[in-house]
């Protein structure tokens, strides 16, 4: 799918604007749009979300707070009772070069010299906005009914952060709680909603039919009650993790707003300290992460080997033991007490001899007689001894080489938290460099980041305890459950209730199984697919060699020595990662959706810029990729590497006049 | 794997007195004990998440190391003893001809398991109490302590062994 063409009418800065999108060459697809901050390249992105979802998804919160979605200079000039429009329409083509046309347009009149928004009657968005798709049929434009889900099967709401997104975000990938937004963005990219549908459709279900049930046991009615407490107890927690995140989100929105002012901020030190401070950052909560991962490790290890030193003791004992039968003889044997025992049984030897009681010549039978005698019981456990012995000297082995592993824990415990200590204090001298500025403008963007990023680390704090209470109201509930079955066991009369809740149960379980098998394969499919990216885009291909997504959804990246690099990557090399992740879950979605990308290269430095750049024609071939660029990141240089993908070049030149502002793309040269 | 997963449904409780129809597939504990166990594997525990066997083999050389043995009566199929690691099933091996002086109990699988099941039943208070009577982390940093003791004796009757670093 391709993005052909975009008009904009009264959106925020863009009075009447067309852009038109690079189409016609697959070699030459990317579309540059370069602007200075502030002139409107993030809005680009709020216009293609407005038009398709009614909903500004980009848009810098505090930046814009209170200002309208029209351009205020349009409003200006209309008279009293006069109605004006918003409207934003994208033409698209999809695989068959079909043209396709989705329009979004809201209604606002001046009413004495104020703005009221007149809502469309059959509209279903909030802000009363009117949308239509048109579809190029037999050479006709024909309106295309239920838009909304025609949209909805080619580019869902949830996942299109990762095909129009903010280059200078990406980091929140990577600084917020470990491995939560990007096992969100793989359960995301996954499509997962419908199975989760059914999962809560089966647990109501489960639900109804035991509230439905008559004549319970008294047992029975007290076990239902109980689990009925605790499935209303889980409901809320579920609800109020939801405001949580919500709130949680928002203020990360805001603190990377006000993180971004200081990286733009024309104060170099002040820039270059933000920059600084996110890498800090990342480091030290990686650093933090290391560290339970050590911590877990080093109990997993102690609670296996301490039971093999705990049994130190009989492990000797029984080494004395087989070593005293060696000693003696009896093992290893020539033949086995009861091998011997049955021939005399049998009476026949192997060659076929008479050996009874009754046989004639009782000279083989007296032979066998003797090896009998000498034969100890012991022999019949031979082979197992003997391989007990080796056991045992292997565990003993392990026991001896406590010392040395005792000391490389202690050692990457000692280096990690030398490390975590080294990378607090950074941070301190950082954030007291920030924060003893004498610029006031700065004193209060600095003031208003840390405000939300506590409030952020809070709701974070809130919502890990939440889910633990989740998890422990999950078992009580399936504990309840179980026994509740069991009680349900005993009357014949429940057996039929009690098998539809044993069916539920399996129902579920499948289907979480089925869940986390999908996401099991994704995260596989896009770890395959982001190293891919990565050793494409790097410049530093012999330092790394492998990128890695664990089961908690945390990224590593593995020096060339084996060693984790993660918390040494440079801002270029993180970024280079988060746009081969931010490509990966594009190519695993399977969606054939154009991407769009704000400030790509933005808090990047000169050297890594240009070789990010050398290699961004490499990125996502055969994709149509628009990028919104400033000034500092289209430098000559980086124009210069990527000129052989450019298909089309503007510059968006950004007008204030009494009458308001707006913003005018006009070609670069 | 959990409580659930570990044991069919068919087998869940036995009871009676010891060996009596008592599956040698599996480890057993006693039904009192049942509550403690479970606790052992949920949040807050260094044995969250791990399997069954986890806290019983811990439980079993607390029981050991105390020479604590206590008798079964009503017990529960916890685990089966294929879940067991092959040094584990050494170290069951191991305990029953130290606790015998007899190499001869190797061909009696059913007295491994019961010297196993009645040194885990004498352990297992004292590892919950171990556990929980403390804050959370600090059994770690006991148990290491535990282990290195455990460890220098070791190193005394064992001549060649290595010296802690």
């Amino acid at each position: 799918m391709l993005i052909e063409k975009i008009n904009f009418i009264n959106f925020r800065q863009y009075k009447d604007e067309t852009i038109e999108f690079a189409t016609n060459d697959p070699e030459k697809n990317f579309t540059i749009i370069q602007g200075s901050n502030g002139s409107g390249k993030t809005n680009i992105l709020n216009a293609i979300t407005w038009c398709f979802y009614a909903k500004e998804l980009h848009l810098l919160k505090e930046k814009y707070k209170g200002l309208p979605i029209y351009n205020l200079m349009a409003a200006k000039q209309l008279k009293p009772g006069q109605i004006g429009y918003v409207e934003v329409k994208i033409h698209m083509r999809d695989e068959d070069n079909g043209l396709m046309i989705f329009s979004r347009r809201l209604k606002f009149k001046k009413e004495n010299d104020k703005i009221i928004f007149i809502r469309y009657p059959e509209s279903e968005a909030d802000d009363g906005s009117d949308f239509r798709m048109m579809r190029l049929i037999n050479k006709d434009m024909k309106e295309i009914a239920d838009p909304e889900y025609i949209l909805s099967m080619m580019i869902p709401q949830p996942i299109e952060e990762y095909f129009f997104f903010d280059g200078e975000r990406l980091d929140d990938y990577f600084t917020e709680l470990s491995g939560e937004r990007i096992k969100e963005a793989v359960f995301n990219i996954s499509q997962l909603g419908l199975l989760e549908k059914a999962t809560k459709h089966l647990e109501d279900r489960k639900r109804f039919f035991l509230q439905d049930a008559k004549g319970l046991g008294s047992q029975a009615e007290d076990l239902r009650k109980k689990q009925d407490a605790y499935s209303a107890s889980l409901k809320e927690l579920k609800e109020q993790i939801d405001i949580k995140m919500d709130q949680k989100n928002k203020a990360a929105d805001y603190e990377s707003e006000y993180s971004e002012k200081l990286r733009n901020c024309p104060i170099k030190n002040i820039s270059e300290l933000e920059n600084d401070r996110i890498t800090a950052t990342i480091k030290l909560e990686k650093l933090k992460q290391d560290a339970v991962s050590h911590e877990k490790e080093k109990t997993e290890y102690l609670l296996e080997d301490g039971i093999k030193i705990f049994a130190w003791k009989p492990i000797k004992e029984t080494l004395r033991l087989i070593d005293g039968k060696k000693e003696a003889g009896d093992i290893p044997t020539k033949y086995k007490r009861y091998f011997l025992d049955n021939l005399l049984k049998d009476g026949i030897c192997i060659c076929g001899s008479d050996i009874s009681e009754l046989a004639l010549n009782q000279e083989h039978r007296q032979k066998i007689l003797k090896l009998q005698r000498e034969c100890n019981e012991i022999t019949n456990l031979s082979e197992q001894l003997m391989q007990l012995h080796a056991d045992l000297r292997s565990i003993l082995r392990e026991i001896d080489a406590f010392p040395k592993k005792q000391k490389l824990l202690a050692d990457k415990t000692n280096g990690l938290e030398n490390s975590i200590r080294e990378n607090t204090s950074k941070l301190q001298r950082i954030n007291n460099e920030i924060a003893g500025t004498d610029v006031e403008q700065i004193k209060e963007w600095e003031h208003k980041l840390k405000e939300y990023r506590s409030s952020k680390e809070r709701y974070i704090e809130e919502i890990a305890e939440d889910k633990i209470r989740i998890k422990a109201i999950n078992d009580k509930i399936a504990g309840l459950g179980k026994d509740l079955e069991k009680e349900l066991k005993k009357e014949k009369k429940h057996e039929e209730l009690r098998k539809i809740l044993v069916f539920c149960d399996e129902s579920l379980r499948a289907a979480n199984g089925i869940k986390n098998g999908i996401m099991d394969m994704l995260r596989k499919e896009i770890e395959e697919k982001t190293k891919i990216q990565f050793f494409n885009l790097i410049w530093k291909k012999e330092t790394y060699k492998d990128v890695k997504i664990n089961e908690n959804y945390d990224v590593s990246i593995l020096h060339e020595s084996g060693e984790e690099g993660f918390g040494t990557l440079s801002a270029g090399e993180r970024q280079v990662l988060a746009l081969s992740f931010m490509a990966a879950l594009n190519s695993v979605s399977g969606f054939n959706v154009p991407i769009i990308i704000d400030t790509p290269l933005g808090n990047i430095s000169k050297e890594p810029k240009k070789n990010i750049a050398s290699n961004l024609p490499n990125y996502l071939k055969g994709k149509q990729v628009t990028m919104l660029v400033t000034e500092e990141e289209y430098s000559l240089e980086v124009r210069e590497r990527l000129r052989e993908r450019v298909g089309r070049e503007y510059k968006i030149k950004f007008e204030e006049t009494s009458d308001g502002s707006q913003a005018k793309v006009i070609p670069y040269e | 794997m959990n409580e659930a997963e570990n044991i069919p449904e068919e087998f869940e409780v036995e009871t009676g007195l010891k060996d009596e129809g008592k599956k040698w597939d599996r480890l057993h504990i006693r039904e009192s004990d049942r509550e403690d166990y479970k606790r052992l594997l949920q949040v807050g525990s260094p044995f969250e998440g791990k399997d069954n066997k986890d806290p019983f083999m811990m439980a079993l050389m607390l029981g050991y190391l105390n020479r604590n043995r206590v008798k079964l009566e009503k017990m529960f199929g916890y685990f089966r003893y294929s879940y067991l690691s092959s040094e584990e099933k050494v170290i069951l091996n191991a305990i029953a001809v130290a606790e015998e002086g007899d190499l001869m109990i190797l061909s009696d699988k059913g007295k491994i398991l019961t010297i196993a099941e009645e040194y885990a039943a004498g352990g297992i208070k004292l590892l919950k109490n171990d556990v929980f009577s403390s804050e959370y982390g600090s059994y770690i940093k006991k148990l290491e302590l535990a282990i290195r003791e455990e460890f220098e004796e070791y190193k005394r009757h064992s001549g060649s062994a290595p010296k802690l670093l």
